[in-house]
């Protein structure tokens, strides 16, 4: 990394480091802190501080298997959409960077402005185009494809399709400068020997890329357990993600039990990340960054 | 060459489908949603203007979006100097945990932030939504300002110095002109999220503030009006004016890490 070494580094900077330190304690190791001790505090039905230290809300948690069920179905849900997104937006990304600069600037501007598309918007969009009133199911019974159709939401294919809806955009755009920064070198010598375009594909262009996939899967990941409202919304109440629950008993103002839904999310997620990394995000860091 | 087009069209229509059908939506005259639209009028659009529970709810909207994108700009820029001058440990951990909140599930930083709110007496108020709104956001600019820093040149800052200038003068000739647009467009990144963003400011609303996305998350649940089009299509025209922004200033390149031959 570069270093300014001229300019005076002694001079401590209290002045700038303690706003700074300030700001981090009141919004990262606050939260973290409130989010343990409200967990272990009893249930209340309000933002109180809970009283007293107890295991109540886990209790309650573990009681039966509902919620770790919830919290299966939401990784593998997860997971799922991440996988989806990652093999729609991956082929799509590296043509769009072997496009002309124009029309990959246009490209670019036209994945950003759909980033603009917040959850909520999303949820709002599809609800509309799923609808039979005004989108597709009408349209389709209109033109005589379909007959006695429904609304398709909600349900389980529609949320599926709405959250790697969400997903694609940001995929590509964390994508696209690896993908455009890759050495062709290798992929056109390959071709030149006589491979496929699938075997220089599957052999050359995916290990190579297989860094940026993984860091922009795990971000896809982190960004899907996190979200509620497209689950919520184009979803029906079994096909709800984890985090649908923990909105509902804030909503119910059930604040410990809430609190402690989103620290078993969270722990989960912590979790889950540390593993997939010590298994495959050494390899992916030590590689070549092409 | 074809399967490409194709390709690329299908992600086109897919993309832009929903946009497409809300602004159709939006320019309904009946309150029925029929798309395409009947009779088109800017009927709804007046409506929206003239309703002071949308455009309250857009004013706070922008009023929280641009306080906490120039906070979180403030911010970036101390914490991505701090990092550049010295590189210490000390910085790295700043770095780190200042972006905590950008890193973990949203749904979980959000109640946690709304503890915090609760007990400072935020909840509830615009300024508890900005505070949690800078704490999500800062990440953004943050690393946008360290790409602009490192884009400095070494040699540069050796020779302002050997030429006599302080340390001020060095930061305000040399180091900020080159650093400016990317704090800017990551302020900007920043602004765009921070209008849009619904889970953070739902769980700081206390059901007495809203902003844009929670008057439509709200009306939705009563029902589709063809209003929640008009505030989805001013949203989208905002973003797309600022992005547009973005990129004519020529930052959006080498903020994606991409090489941009004219």
């Amino acid at each position: 990394m570069k270093q300014m070494t001229t300019i005076d580094l002694r001079k401590s900077n209290l002045l700038t480091t303690l706003p700074v330190l300030l700001f981090v304690l009141l919004t990262s190791v606050l939260p973290i802190c409130f989010l343990l001790s409200n967990a272990f505090s009893e249930s209340g039905n309000s933002f109180d501080q809970g009283s007293g230290l107890s295991l109540e809300n886990f209790r309650e948690i573990f009681y039966d298997s509902y919620y770790i069920g919830r919290m299966l179905y939401t990784v593998l849900l997860v997971f799922l959409v991440s996988v989806l997104t990652l093999l729609v937006a991956l082929p799509l990304t590296i043509i769009i960077a072997r496009l002309r600069n124009f029309w990959r600037s246009t490209w670019v501007v036209l994945l950003l402005a759909s980033l603009a598309l917040s959850e909520v918007l999303t949820a709002y969009a599809w609800q509309i185009i799923l609808s039979k009133s005004s989108g597709l199911p009408g349209w389709l019974e209109s033109l005589g494809l379909l007959t006695d159709s429904n609304s398709w939401w909600p349900g389980f294919p529609a949320m599926l399709l709405v959250l790697v809806y969400f997903s694609i955009p940001i995929a590509m755009v964390m994508l696209l400068p690896p993908v455009s920064r890759m050495d062709r070198s290798f992929a056109d010598s390959a071709r030149m020997m006589g491979f496929s375009k699938i075997e220089v594909f599957l052999k050359i262009t995916l290990p190579i890329l297989r860094k940026p996939i993984f860091q922009t899967g795990l971000l896809m990941f982190l960004l899907n357990t996190g979200g509620f409202v497209i689950s919520q919304q184009l979803g029906r109440p079994s096909d709800w993600m984890f985090s649908v629950f923990i909105a509902d008993f804030m909503r119910s103002f059930n604040v410990p039990f809430a609190v402690a839904l989103a620290l078993c999310l969270l722990l989960t997620v912590v979790f889950l990340v540390g593993v997939t990394y010590l298994l495959f995000g050494r390899q992916g860091v030590n590689s070549r960054a092409v | 060459m074809l399967y490409k087009l194709f390709s690329l069209l299908g992600l086109g229509v897919f993309l832009y489908a929903p946009i497409f059908v809300v602004f159709g939506s939006s320019l309904n005259s009946s309150r029925q949603m029929v798309f395409p639209p009947s009779d088109p009028s800017m009927l709804w659009y007046q409506a929206f203007f003239s309703d002071p529970s949308w455009t309250g709810a857009l004013v706070n909207s922008v009023v929280i979006a641009c306080v906490s994108s120039i906070l979180a700009m403030a911010l970036a820029v101390l914490v991505a100097a701090e990092a550049w001058r010295r590189n210490s440990k000390f910085s790295r951990f700043l770095v780190g945990s200042i972006s905590l909140p950008f890193l973990i599930p949203g749904i979980v930083f959000a109640v946690s932030i709304s503890l915090v709110a609760s007990i400072f007496g935020l909840l509830g108020t615009e300024v508890g939504i900005i505070l949690g709104h800078v704490a999500l956001l800062v990440a953004i600019p943050l690393v946008t300002t360290q790409l602009g820093l490192s884009q400095i040149d070494t040699e540069h800052v050796d020779a302002a110095t050997l030429m006599g200038l302080s340390e001020r003068e060095t930061l305000f000739r040399l180091v900020l002109p080159i650093v400016r647009p990317y704090v800017i467009t990551g302020g900007l990144f920043a602004l765009i999220i921070s209008m849009n963003e619904y889970v953070v400011a739902f769980m700081l609303s206390g059901f007495s503030v809203e902003t844009l996305p929670i008057k439509i998350y709200n009306s939705q649940r009563y029902g589709f009006e063809p209003t929640l089009s008009v505030g989805t299509i001013i949203y989208i025209g905002f973003s797309l004016i600022v992005l547009s922004y973005i990129a004519i200033t020529g930052k959006l390149w080498s903020l994606l890490g991409m090489k941009h031959s004219e």
